[in-house]
């Protein structure tokens, strides 16, 4: 377990440790009862049920870090000039828009990982397989494409 | 084709607005930090040790690729950042002496043109000839024009000539600087504009690493233009130097110069960690894409020939072709890789088996590679110990030595009460490869030695702690020669030294080892070889003898009792004597380790 005053100082999770070392002693304590491994979709296992959900608090708490990262660069781009003659102006307020759309993407990510976490905690009628199919679809969701960065491995 | 800034478009520039949207852009490179290390450090290592099976695992890869995400936005929005307060800085000379050439002008009420030309009245005397007339001077760069027009003005009887003239040559240095800046620095931001996707490729990083090389070089005169790192500072002057700085200057650093923030001793173990962070992700995709491009080894390694009646195997001609050609790079790339994974691995088992968060410390593919892995934060621990690795040590076999330490921290950890441990590997040093060609020589470790005790006071000096930490050097086999040699060239800046399977550590006596007496600790696990092959190389002498080695009496160190470790490379195996005595000295609490007599070396030697 890391000790709470070991890790670095941490914004938007807020009493994520003492939730985490709660879990953590559910679940030891639950092992020891025999309760097995447990998984998604065992709805006696309240542990790991709630490990899923927070972690999907907190992967959803991170969207909104993004949203006031964005609101961050949105005020940061007032006042300026765009045109007029300044091709660096011209550039920056491209860079802007393309930062702008990739923070969206990212948020949206957190949003459809924390979602997808949430509800492997939360529905009681999904199965491992389920759950498994839920993290798939994310995962062809967010895929690379070629146009920038490239396929990359 | 260039577009020449004009005067309007330059008096419509605020370099400030662009420091406003480079603080946002730092401000999202700060966020990305923090969720980075909050899915490292907390999210994915507390789902990976509640929760088991297929399920799990594929959410874990979904957060390893979501932290992947963030690392990148921190890293570019860095640069961005860095790059918009390079082209502010870029622009503003020229500015304002766009400002000061138009209020002359304003001054002396002429009109000055969207072009840079300045328009004058009439003026002066023109005694015999015509009255003087208004015109229009047109500024220029080139010092045999501006010759001709002093001259020029002399004769001329309007004396706004002369003046208008000026202001119009300087209207034109301005517009001339703000042209190249901005021709500078427009292809740079076009550049840094994002991928299109969520995936973060290796091809992503070596982009990445292009952006920052582009940006550093274009932003030269703005690097050179801060405060700079003191010049073979010390770790203390290093941490000044860096306390110094403001927010934006320390993002400047970080992002156009991770490398030497990284390896910089005496700086907040956080910032070089995120600094070798990049220069690590950086360095990946470039030799993954490098190796990804060169030619693969030829399938048909080996063939037999005859050679008087023997058959014998030897490489087939493709092969060798091959292997002159690329063999040392693809051995370079396939080892540095090797090595970048390890410490990845490290980075991703946060949680597992207890193992606290790790930072990078220090890092560099070149050559043999360097690495400096620490087990949870150094600058908060009140034990922290540091491990030099030996012989054939190098980047592409970190992994064991990262393992090592991650087995002491755990012991430490249960034996030191509550009070926090960091355990460091240090691979700072070119170890010797060979253990019949290199190991008997000394100067790997004379080499290494300095850099050892500046990181040791880096360790001090970027402490944050309301009281000194307790600090161990652990050494093994020829890491130890290397902590001897510290201790004789310099000052070793630890409590404790934990010498195990040394051959020697260039000093005769423990009291040299820098540590207050009875603060040395050795060990020997039966069937070592290595002591008494190098004392011979690396054993102290004196009145007593020569070449004396930590396992000999007359050395004075400790013997800790190693337990049922065998031959040269167990001593931190789990679960092992050797490894619970090095967790209480560690913890502070040697006076709990377990001794033994000396070995009788000079007796099973005759």
């Amino acid at each position: 377990m890391i000790g709470a005053g070991r890790a670095r100082e941490k914004s938007g999770v807020g009493s994520f440790e003492e939730e985490w070392a709660q879990l953590k002693r559910d679940a030891v304590a639950m092992r020891l009862a025999g309760a097995g491994q447990g998984g998604a979709g065992t709805p006696d296992v309240k542990g790991s049920r709630s490990a899923w959900t927070t972690a999907g608090n907190a992967v959803e708490g991170l969207a909104g870090d993004v949203r006031r990262a964005q609101g961050a660069l949105d005020r940061g781009q007032q006042g300026l000039v765009t045109g007029g003659g300044v091709e660096s102006a011209a550039a920056q307020s491209d860079l802007y828009q393309s930062w702008k759309t990739y923070l969206d993407m990212v948020a949206g990510r957190c949003g459809r990982l924390g979602g997808g976490l949430e509800r492997a905690g939360s529905d009681l009628f999904l199965t491992d397989k389920g759950v498994l199919g839920l993290f798939d679809a994310i995962k062809t969701h967010d895929e690379d494409t070629p146009a920038v960065g490239g396929q990359g491995r | 084709m260039i577009r020449v800034v004009d005067v309007e478009a330059l008096k419509a520039l605020k370099p400030h607005e662009f420091e406003e949207a480079a603080l946002g852009y730092r401000t999202t490179s700060d966020m990305a930090a923090q969720a980075k290390d909050a899915l490292e450090q907390r999210i994915t290592p507390q789902l990976r040790g509640a929760l088991n099976g297929e399920a799990a695992d594929a959410a874990v890869a979904q957060l390893r690729e979501l932290t992947k995400d963030f690392h990148y936005v921190q890293v570019e929005c860095g640069l961005i950042g860095t790059a918009l307060n390079a082209f502010a800085a870029d622009v503003r000379p020229a500015k304002t002496k766009l400002e000061q050439a138009l209020s002359d002008a304003d001054a002396h009420r002429f009109a000055v043109g969207a072009n840079g030309s300045v328009s004058y009245p009439a003026a002066g005397q023109n005694p015999g000839g015509p009255p003087t007339a208004p015109g229009s001077a047109n500024g220029t760069l080139s010092e045999q024009a501006r010759a001709l027009q002093r001259q020029a003005g002399n004769f001329d009887p309007n004396p706004n000539y002369a003046i208008a003239q000026d202001i119009a040559n300087r209207i034109a240095e301005a517009l001339k600087e703000a042209t190249d800046a901005d021709q500078k620095w427009a292809p740079q931001l076009r550049g840094l504009k994002v991928d299109d996707d969520l995936t973060v490729s290796d091809g992503d990083w070596a982009d990445v690493q292009k952006d920052g090389e582009g940006v550093r070089e274009a932003g030269r005169h703005y690097s050179d233009s801060l405060p700079q790192p003191p010049k073979d500072g010390s770790p203390k002057d290093n941490a000044a130097w860096w306390k110094g700085l403001d927010p934006g200057q320390q993002q400047a650093w970080t992002s156009l110069h991770p490398d030497v923030v990284g390896a910089l001793d005496g700086v907040p173990a956080t910032v070089r960690d995120e600094a070798n962070r990049i220069v690590l992700d950086e360095s990946r995709g470039q030799y993954r894409t490098e190796l990804d491009a060169m030619p693969k080894p030829p399938a048909n390694e080996w063939t037999w020939i005859n050679a008087g009646g023997y058959a014998s195997k030897v490489h087939t001609d493709e092969w060798m072709d091959w292997y002159k050609a690329h063999g040392e790079r693809y051995e370079h790339l396939t080892n540095s890789l090797k090595g970048m994974e390890s410490i990845q691995k490290r980075f991703d088992a946060v949680g597992q088996n207890d193992l606290p968060e790790a930072y990078l410390l220090g890092y560099s593919a070149e050559g043999n590679g360097r690495a400096i892995v620490a087990n949870g934060n150094p600058d908060t621990a009140v034990h922290q110990a540091v491990y030099v690795p030996g012989t054939t040590a190098n980047l592409g076999s970190i992994g064991g030595d990262i393992d090592r330490m991650g087995n002491v921290w755990r012991v430490a950890d249960g034996k030191s009460g509550g009070q926090p441990v960091s355990t460091i590997t240090w691979l700072g040093y070119d170890a010797p490869q060979d253990i019949v060609k290199d190991s008997p020589f000394s100067h790997y470790a004379d080499d290494g030695a300095p850099a050892f005790n500046r990181f040791m006071d880096g360790l001090d000096a970027s402490h944050t702690g309301d009281s000194e930490p307790h600090r161990t050097a652990i050494g093994h086999s020829y890491g130890t020669t290397l902590i001897g040699s510290a201790a004789r060239q310099g000052t070793l800046n630890a409590d404790d030294v934990i010498l195990a399977g040394s051959p020697g550590v260039q000093v005769p006596k423990a009291e040299q080892m820098d540590v207050p007496k009875g603060h040395v600790w050795n060990l020997e696990a039966d069937g070592d070889p290595v002591p008494d092959i190098g004392r011979f190389g690396h054993g102290g002498t004196d009145w007593d003898g020569p070449w004396i080695i930590p396992s000999d009496e007359e050395f004075g160190a400790n013997q800790m009792v190693t337990g049922n470790v065998h031959g040269h490379s167990e001593y931190w195996d789990a679960d092992s004597t050797s490894l619970l005595n090095q967790g209480y000295v560690v913890a502070g609490r040697g006076g709990d380790a377990e001794l033994k007599a000396p070995p009788k070396h000079w007796e099973h030697m005759r």
